[in-house]
């Protein structure tokens, strides 16, 4: 493998994994909102409505944005 | 030197596929058969992906980087998953309901209901579970390209 071709792939497998990272992250972020939600003892019903509930706020807050019109 | 880079690469890449993966993270019922556990946990972790994928969108079309149409239609299609995960749910509490409650047999006010395998909710979640991956990825990945 030429020097380059390393090269290439280390900042190819850098990037890949900084991204993944990167959109880990957001996941995290809701991940500790929807423990922050069950930290009170609540049943497990109880925690898949929290779950959904956190995935309807998210979504209610894309459908308030008013798109304008296309020109 | 190549090499102390190639080994950093590598543990980078693992690491944050390691965070984008992971699962298992939100409890479910220890008392569901196996099955009614898995399908769960997929359930849980979509709706996770959908809320974050919902986050992106949101800032990629705050910031600039998604065009209206794009918002919209992806906008849609995260509606759509929420929906088809809702019905994965609620298959999935229909067949945990059968059974936790079986009918009484011989008594024909209460006939038995057709048994249940866990079978199509998690058809339905790993499906859903699918689509949601995939857009998620595009999302993220729009903020990445358009830098």
């Amino acid at each position: 493998m030429t020097t380059e071709l390393t090269e290439k792939l280390i900042l190819t497998l850098l990037e890949a994994g900084l991204d993944a990272a990167a959109r880990g992250v957001k996941r995290e972020d809701i991940l500790a909102e929807v423990n922050a939600s069950f930290a009170a003892g609540k049943s497990y019903e109880q925690i898949t409505a929290d779950v959904r509930a956190i995935r309807e706020r998210k979504l209610d807050a894309l459908d308030k944005v008013e798109v304008p019109p296309a020109p | 030197m190549r090499k102390i880079l190639f080994a950093i690469a590598v543990s980078v890449l693992l690491a944050g596929c390691g965070t984008f993966t992971k699962v298992g993270t939100i409890p479910v019922d220890p008392t569901l058969p196996a099955p009614a556990r898995a399908v769960q946990t997929g359930i849980h972790e979509s709706n996770v992906l959908i809320a974050a994928s919902a986050v992106v969108l949101l800032e990629n079309y705050n910031g600039g980087i998604v065009t209206a149409s794009d918002f919209i239609a992806e906008r849609g299609q995260l509606r759509s998953y929420a929906n088809q995960l809702d019905r994965a749910q609620t298959l999935l509490d229909d067949c945990v309901k059968v059974l936790r409650n079986p009918a009484t047999p011989g008594d024909p006010r209460s006939p038995r209901p057709p048994p249940c395998d866990f079978t199509e909710p998690q058809r339905q979640a790993e499906i859903t579970a699918g689509l949601v991956t995939a857009l998620h990825k595009k999302i993220a990945d729009r903020r990445r390209e358009l830098k």
